[in-house]
């Protein structure tokens, strides 16, 4: 019985159903001499009827400023932890009441199951506060390190994968083609249908907006141009690049962090292969190849979803659209166009590995890597086209 | 069924497709018991134990609990059953966006009716059981995998189950903690009355707490022998039930 066996109940046991004030199926209270308050506890004491006798119990014993409690257990079948937890809470309130608490007649059952949750050495449960904000500085200071952190992992990455691109220039043959191809097709064919669809319907809003306005002037065939230039030098490379970022280079992110949280890219560490080169190295290629033939179809699509209006709502002919539209795009702004949508292709593809890669912890790690890849990269696709715009204007 | 068998397994047959990886398993576990199921790898113990949970359609037979078929048993009825039941996971499986505290008081919040202080005392008191009370506000990510292991035991146990599942309870862990978590669920079992079923690897562990084995094996897709873990292994005359206890690599018998 070791720390709750105590003293003998001097008979009170036999006088309980008299003199019990408060009585119910599963306990039964005794007032004794001297301040004493008997308890005795009846029938299964467990998961089942202990959340309720910690409720009731409590403020009856409460009422009686016991100066010593003692708990009969003799009558007690099944016992278990949540029986502990009840005993423990008794134990608290006469801790809180100045006053002593004893068990008595504690069954070999009932002694096992305080025996393992250490009943006698049990404390009443401090969870550690939640650590209180730091001061300003200190989480000034610490940010400014964890952004310096960040930043010098991101220019080692960007480097990596900078001097794998070049190495890969050198030795073709040291690409992993499959992958890449696989990518292709994964971020790139598969893309073309939604790709098209949101672009059809962006020409097709632009050239009905612009319409409303151009028709005013007899300036319809206009639509045309203004049509394919915004498309061909602004919106094309745009478009495409957020709907890549926010298909493919999630993606990329999610897959490579859940390779470093589930200790795959260490594995291929140890193996002897370099994880840059084994998995950013084929996303990277395929976006840069992928991104500026879907941003030539963004711009195909753009442009056939502005014909349907020309030809339906300004009476033009489709021969005389596609001839302004022909007329008014240069070589130099198809070009520029492709230019950009390359710059954004390795912005993306950077972008998602390097989350994937940045990725530590759980499973949540995985979803964060995700939408940081996507906040990353809208932010630098519009950085670098407003630097790209002041670029073209200067020119 | 009578009021001492807790489950019974009957006739089951468990396919992943067309391959059929148990066929006619029937076994029952009595109350207060600790049953071990062993087998070499691939012989079915996790489907078994998927089964048993109700997590995998079954194509044949049953599997009752508490008299009740849970392949049958959906709504509040299932949700009853499954109170009864505590479940460790190979792999742990704690919510990494939760802490210790908050994986273990998740069921105990759910299911009993308790203020928070209380749910606060009752884990702290479970995570006592497995020695992880300094842990509590730590995310899984953040320990050991045979400290994974232990919450995951103290999670099973938050609602004090009548049927305690383990998968591989020990696997990697050190023979100090495995040790420990061994005395902790033969102490369980005796002073609750908890039944446990156990998916194990560890011969030790099967000799040290188990009441009763079942060995399964691939070639039959069903159980090879059963019986007191001692009693199999001095008398068993199968040479598969011999090669595994005695941890002799596998020859085609």
């Amino acid at each position: 019985m070791g720390a709750w066996a105590f003293e003998p109940l001097n008979g009170h046991r036999k006088s309980m159903p008299e003199s019990a004030t408060v009585s119910d199926k599963q306990f039964a209270l005794v007032p004794g001499k001297g301040g004493a308050l008997y308890v005795y506890l009846t029938g299964n004491i467990d998961v089942q009827s202990a959340s309720l006798l910690i409720d009731k119990l409590p403020p009856l014993i409460e009422k009686h400023t016991p100066r010593r409690l003692t708990v009969d257990l003799d009558a007690v079948q099944h016992f278990d932890d949540f029986g502990a937890l009840l005993l423990f809470h008794l134990k608290h309130l006469m801790s809180g009441l100045k006053g002593h608490f004893q068990l008595h007649a504690v069954p070999p059952h009932v002694a096992e199951v305080l025996t393992m949750v250490d009943f006698a050495g049990h404390k009443k449960c401090r969870f550690p506060q939640k650590n209180r904000p730091l001061n300003f500085l200190v989480r000034l200071g610490g940010a400014i390190i964890d952004d310096a952190a960040n930043i010098r992992f991101s220019l080692s990455f960007l480097g990596d994968i900078l001097i794998s691109l070049v190495h890969i220039c050198r030795h073709p043959r040291s690409l992993r083609w499959d992958d890449s191809i696989f990518h292709m097709e994964n971020s790139g064919v598969a893309a073309l249908p939604i790709v098209g669809l949101i672009s059809f319907l962006l020409g097709l809003i632009m050239a009905f907006v612009s319409s409303l306005q151009l028709r005013q002037f007899g300036a319809g065939i206009y639509v045309a141009a203004l049509v394919a230039l915004a498309m061909v030098s602004e919106l094309g490379p745009i478009i495409t690049a957020i709907i890549f970022s926010g298909r493919s280079g999630s993606a990329f992110a999610a897959e490579i962090a859940t390779m470093q949280i589930s200790e795959e890219i260490d594995a291929l560490h140890t193996m002897g292969f370099d994880p840059v080169r084994f998995l950013a190295l084929p996303r990277v290629t395929a976006s840069l190849v992928m991104v500026p033939v879907l941003t030539l179809f963004s711009d195909l699509f753009a442009i056939a979803g502005g014909l349907m209006v020309g030809t339906l709502m300004l009476d033009l002919t489709a021969s005389a659209y596609i001839s302004k539209t022909l007329a008014t795009l240069t070589l130099f702004d198809t070009l520029w166009g492709m230019f950009k949508s390359v710059v954004f292709a390795f912005l993306i593809s950077w972008v998602g590995c390097l989350r994937g890669f940045q990725a530590r912890g759980g499973p949540s790690a995985v979803g964060r890597a995700a939408t940081s890849s996507v906040v990353t990269s809208i932010f630098l696709i519009i950085l670098f086209d407003s630097i790209f715009a002041v670029i073209r204007s200067t020119w | 069924m009578d009021s001492e068998t807790v489950i019974r397994v009957k006739n089951l047959v468990a396919r992943y497709g067309d391959k059929v990886i148990l066929d006619g398993v029937s076994f029952d576990v009595r109350r207060g018991e600790i049953l071990a199921v062993v087998g070499r790898s691939g012989c079915g113990k996790s489907t078994l134990l998927r089964h048993m949970l109700g997590l995998e359609p079954i194509s044949s037979g049953e599997v009752l609990i508490f008299g009740q078929n849970i392949g049958r048993c959906s709504g509040p009825e299932l949700q009853q059953l499954l109170r009864r039941i505590g479940v460790l996971f190979q792999s742990s499986a704690l919510i990494g966006s939760m802490t210790l505290g908050e994986n273990v008081a998740l069921p105990i919040s759910e299911h009993a009716r308790l203020a928070n202080t209380v749910v606060h005392d009752l884990v702290h008191m479970k995570l006592c059981m497995v020695g992880l009370a300094e842990h509590a506000r730590q995310l899984p990510s953040q320990l050991s995998g045979g400290m994974r292991k232990r919450a995951g035991l103290a999670r099973a146990l938050a609602l004090s189950p009548e049927i305690l599942f383990l998968d591989e309870p020990t696997a990697g862990l050190d023979p100090i903690t495995a040790a420990q978590i061994d005395r902790l669920v033969a102490h369980i079992t005796h002073s609750m009355g908890t039944t446990t079923v156990m998916i194990t690897h560890e011969i030790e562990s099967v000799f040290n707490i188990a009441q009763r084995v079942i060995m399964l094996d691939p070639t039959v897709r069903g159980i090879i022998a059963q019986g007191r873990p001692l009693t199999l292994k001095k008398s068993s005359r199968d040479p598969l039930v011999q090669q595994f206890f005695n941890r002799q690599p596998f020859q085609v018998i």
